[in-house]
């Protein structure tokens, strides 16, 4: 188990003396990073493979963590990466042997009354379609502002951008996403 | 400027009015959609960094041992190329040396030194061979390509060349010849190197004095000085090393070694003159000098203007040759014979004798009719018949 970073450690809140690394990073931004890895990836989106990848990313290039920024909006950072790579390898993978991506959610875990479950996850499907056509800039603002519902002020920290970038792609991607929706509606 | 409307009302709080009430359905499934349970997400990723772990520390340490192999590879072989060189350069001198009784083959290759006339240098490189065959002139074609061919120190090459008279000589002026035989060349120094076995000419040692161990600081100055030379083609440091060798071990038992060593590097610096004092100060009884040194001196005190005594030198190695009626088949054994008589025939034209001169030249042509001097020999005979 390789050792965290001496920046990730200090800048980590008070942990046990005897703690694991990988125990204290999990224990307080696990819920975070698969909020995110949910939202971002979307229904066909494998929350446990990107999960492991983000902590796996964030475990072993810790020494890249400088301190500078919180260690929630760096573990932001990874998982937009990794969530990223997933999308590309997915887009790659469906171009190369036609795989859909609904594939995928075949396989997720049902909810709710079946009926009532097909219908949510049509819709979903059917957003996170419009939201795939998007800028990624777009598309990142837009699931953690209208989805995930964090402030402005949040998304812009996590992001790493300034808050009236944010407006301006909250408002050219919200118009995009209806605009997209719309033509998908027409015939 | 178009201005951006900060926090702007979310899909789900805005009316159907605002929106069309499918996008707000739409955010809403996307918030409701249910969380996945991931209990073994902690113990895959332990898993996953712990196999990274090994599968690094496996990679570096099939590094570390390559590169410690690497390094002692680098440390044995800077440490045993030395060696090998050492060892190659003296094999090189056994090869050419004249068989040796087994006693002192044995000698030998317990690192001690055999007699001093046993001692064989190693045969020159390329390099200096090169150099010293093009001071020495072609083959004569015409008279004027013959002044221009001849040596700087030569006395002339043809009978009305008068330089020769009143060149200034150590040993009286001899009288004018009628012809004169151009001064012998500067010989190869691979000549020069080869082996100095003990020939008719040189006396053979007495009794053998018992072989003494060179000191390892004497071998190291005679290895860095054939290594300067050889591979290094430095000659002013191989000289160095030479002095610094005579100065510390004057009377060393590698003694004639770095004599011989000196001179190869006073050839090679073009410092005739040293070379000459070397070899006629060099003692007897530690540098008995073999047929290529007598060579080598008789040609360069003819360069000196001393030719009574390069006749001497030159007639020795005739003598030599006649006497034992040397195996001529050796390549070098007939290099040496024809550059002696040629050197004999010029001395002799130079002292005076023509008539042994042109013996000489009679029997160079006689002998090596397809010669380095056959046809200047057989135009001197030629132009001036006997009368």
């Amino acid at each position: 188990m390789p050792a965290m970073t001496l920046h990730l450690l200090k800048s980590a809140p008070v942990a046990s003396e005897r703690s694991d690394p990988l125990d204290d990073l999990y224990a307080r931004h696990a819920a975070d990073v698969k909020r995110w890895v949910r939202r971002l990836g979307g229904p066909s989106a494998d929350v446990e493979d990107l999960l492991h990848d983000v902590f796996v990313v964030a475990l072993r290039r810790g020494f890249t963590f400088r301190g500078d920024a919180r260690i929630k909006t760096w573990l932001f950072r990874i998982t937009h990466h990794v969530v990223r790579n997933q999308r590309r390898r997915a887009f790659v993978r469906g171009l190369l042997w036609g795989r859909h991506r609904e594939e995928v959610l075949a396989s997720a875990p049902v909810a709710g009354t079946p009926h009532a479950e097909i219908e949510r996850r049509e819709r979903h499907l059917r957003l996170y379609r419009a939201l795939d056509r998007l800028p990624d800039a777009y598309r990142t603002a837009l699931i953690l502002y209208e989805i995930d519902g964090l402030s402005g002020e949040a998304v812009a920290e996590l992001v790493g951008i300034s808050l009236g970038t944010l407006w301006v792609r909250l408002h050219r991607g919200r118009a995009k996403l209806l605009a997209s929706l719309a033509a998908e509606e027409e015939p | 400027m178009k201005r951006y409307p900060a926090n702007p009302t979310r899909f789900v709080d805005l009316t159907s009015e605002q929106i069309p009430a499918a996008v707000g359905l739409l955010i809403r499934s996307a918030i409701e959609a249910p969380g996945e349970q991931t209990p073994r997400v902690k113990w895959r990723i332990r898993y996953t960094l712990q196999q990274r772990v090994e599968k690094r520390s496996r990679w570096l340490r099939l590094a570390l041992v390559g590169m410690c192999m690497f390094v002692m590879g680098g440390v044995v072989g800077a440490s045993v190329q030395p060696l090998m060189r050492a060892r190659r350069l003296e094999s090189s001198a056994h090869t050419e040396a004249p068989p040796a009784s087994p006693a002192s083959h044995g000698a030998r290759r317990r690192g001690q030194v055999q007699e001093p006339a046993a001692v064989a240098l190693p045969v020159a490189s390329a390099e200096v061979e090169g150099a010293m065959v093009a001071a020495a002139p072609p083959p004569l074609s015409t008279g004027a390509a013959t002044a221009r061919t001849v040596p700087p120190w030569s006395l002339g090459d043809s009978l009305s060349t008068q330089t020769a008279r009143s060149r200034p000589s150590s040993e009286g002026t001899p009288p004018a010849p009628r012809f004169a035989v151009p001064a012998p060349v500067m010989p190869v120094p691979r000549a020069m190197l080869e082996s100095s076995a003990p020939t008719p000419v040189t006396p053979p040692p007495t009794v053998a004095p018992p072989p003494t161990p060179a000191s390892t600081r004497e071998q190291a100055l005679i290895a860095t000085a054939l290594d300067k030379l050889r591979s290094g083609h430095e000659p002013e440091a191989a000289l160095a090393a030479l002095e610094e060798h005579r100065s510390r071990f004057p009377t060393g038992v590698l003694a004639p070694e770095a004599a011989r060593l000196r001179t190869e590097a006073l050839l090679l610096l073009g410092r005739k003159a040293a070379v000459l004092d070397e070899l006629d100060s060099a003692v007897p009884s530690a540098t008995t000098p073999g047929e290529d040194r007598l060579l080598l001196r008789g040609e360069l005190r003819a360069g000196a203007g001393r030719w009574r005594a390069a006749l001497a030198d030159f007639d020795a190695v005739v003598r030599a040759h006649s006497a034992a009626s040397a195996d001529l088949d050796d390549r070098r054994s007939r290099k040496r014979l024809e550059r002696a008589l040629w050197g004999r025939a010029s001395a002799r034209s130079h002292l005076g004798d023509e008539s042994g001169a042109r013996d000489d030249l009679q029997e160079y042509v006689r002998r090596f009719p397809d010669g380095r001097f056959a046809i200047r020999a057989s135009r001197l005979l030629e132009d001036h018949r006997r009368p």
